[in-house]
């Protein structure tokens, strides 16, 4: 099994509940984004950019982009960054020394870092002592390995994971589930009658930065009017 | 399916029950509007009020909902803030902006005679010229305690008075209709 992701870049409307809600299920704390949608060209979000014969607007959520080959992978000197059987890239929370390699390694700026305790940084943005969101159990893999728990710890290194833990009880990564447009599609690269198979056989993903060889699992359909 | 609203339900706003586009009140006839008709802004509300303010403020003071708030719900919502680095945004067509020496990023007031409100340019090429848009909803902590809606005054369309149904319809300030101009008051 391969989890991928497809994102029909004429059906997004740019909302950003994706951000949100990935914000908020994963438990991340002020400042941190795991999530994030652009307006490509455009220094804001929701402004059009000049482009040749007028005005280009349309959007692009990127996170972890699973690839493949992927670099944070490779420059992990403590094998915090593993893939496991599904494809999903994640870190073993108990495992990184936070020496943050990764995060210069990793070309599409995707990965973050706690520097300090979340609880300390949730309570100089003026949250409510005792105030928590997110899922709320840590979450481990078969092997034992901590990929997720609602508060990191200060100094490891954090990104999406597409919800490890909603996609082991066969539940889609809440980006997915919560979308209003339905523009994102989650599956198995592997079966070959999957939707996101079924998808990509009649409409030609692109990936981003594919010229790198990091083979992303993340693809997206360009958008036909921009 | 959608179907229409029962006739005695609509009947307590359009005497017809459904929509009209013919209308005979006094207050319609009086005001040209039996038909519907384009009347040039500001017209009948700034100027009548005003004659001054002719070519002394050419912004239309547009206060649009913003895509991180419900109205004011949210306004102190941390993430929503961030997702818009916190900063309340003046946004002006590029012509316009540079007529005045704004560039992206500086510090703007929108100002007439009734108030002003502060606010991060933005300059957006798809924006019609002539217009001002603030976001509505910012708590005024946010705006140096000033407030977006000092530059709104209560102006009330006739025409909206004719009916008046307690709770459901009455008659509201016509927020856009007011008029500011631009001025750069600081550089990011
Ligand atoms: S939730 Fe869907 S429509 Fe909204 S920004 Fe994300 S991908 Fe685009």
């Amino acid at each position: 099994m391969r989890y991928g992701m497809v994102i029909d870049l004429d059906l997004c409307v740019g909302c950003r509940t994706c951000a949100v809600v990935c914000k908020e299920h994963n438990a991340q704390a002020p400042g941190t984004w795991w999530n994030r949608v652009f307006t490509p060209g455009s220094k804001y979000h929701q402004i059009p950019a000049e482009a040749e014969g007028g005005f280009s607007m349309y959007y692009l959520p990127v996170s972890c982009m699973h690839c493949e080959n992927a670099p944070c992978e490779k420059v992990c000197p403590v094998g915090a960054t593993y893939t496991d059987e599904r494809g999903r890239v994640l870190i073993d929370y108990e495992r990184c020394i936070g020496c943050r390699y990764c995060l210069s390694a990793c070309p599409y700026g995707v990965r973050q870092f706690n520097w300090e305790d979340p609880k300390g940084a949730k309570a100089r943005a003026g949250y409510q002592e005792g105030y928590s969101y997110g899922y709320p159990f840590p979450h481990r893999d078969k092997e034992g390995r901590l990929v997720y728990t609602p508060d990191r710890p200060k100094g490891v290194v954090e990104k999406c994971t597409f919800c490890v833990q909603y996609t082991d009880k066969g539940e889609e990564p809440i980006c997915v589930q919560s979308c209003p447009a339905g523009a994102r599609l989650f599956g198995d690269l592997d079966d070959p009658n999957s939707r996101i198979n079924q998808v990509l056989r009649k409409e030609k993903g692109e990936r981003l930065l594919e010229e790198l060889g990091t083979k992303p699992k993340v693809f997206y359909l360009p958008p036909k009017r921009k | 399916m959608s179907r229409p609203a029962p006739l005695e339900a609509a009947a307590k706003f359009i005497k017809s029950g459904r929509i009209e586009f013919y209308r005979e009140e006094e207050t319609f006839r009086r005001s040209g509007e039996s038909l519907p008709t384009h009347k040039r802004p500001f017209a009948e509300s700034e100027y009548a009020l005003n004659p001054s303010v002719r070519g002394k403020y050419r912004l239309a003071y547009i206060t649009r909902n913003s895509l991180y708030r419900i109205h004011s719900n949210h306004s102190n919502n941390l993430w929503m803030n961030e997702l818009e680095d916190y900063r309340p945004k003046v946004f002006l067509n590029p012509t316009d902006a540079a007529e005045r020496g704004i560039k992206d990023g500086d510090l703007v007031e929108l100002y007439n005679d009734r108030g002003r409100v502060r606010g991060q340019a933005v300059l957006d090429p798809g924006q019609g010229p002539g217009i001002a848009i603030f976001e509505q909803g910012w708590w005024s902590r946010y705006l140096e305690g000033d407030s977006y809606n000092a530059l709104t005054y209560p102006f009330i369309k006739p025409t909206n008075e004719v009916y008046f149904v307690p709770g459901i319809w009455a008659p509201n300030t016509a927020w856009n209709e007011a008029l500011c101009d631009a001025r750069k008051v600081g550089e990011r």
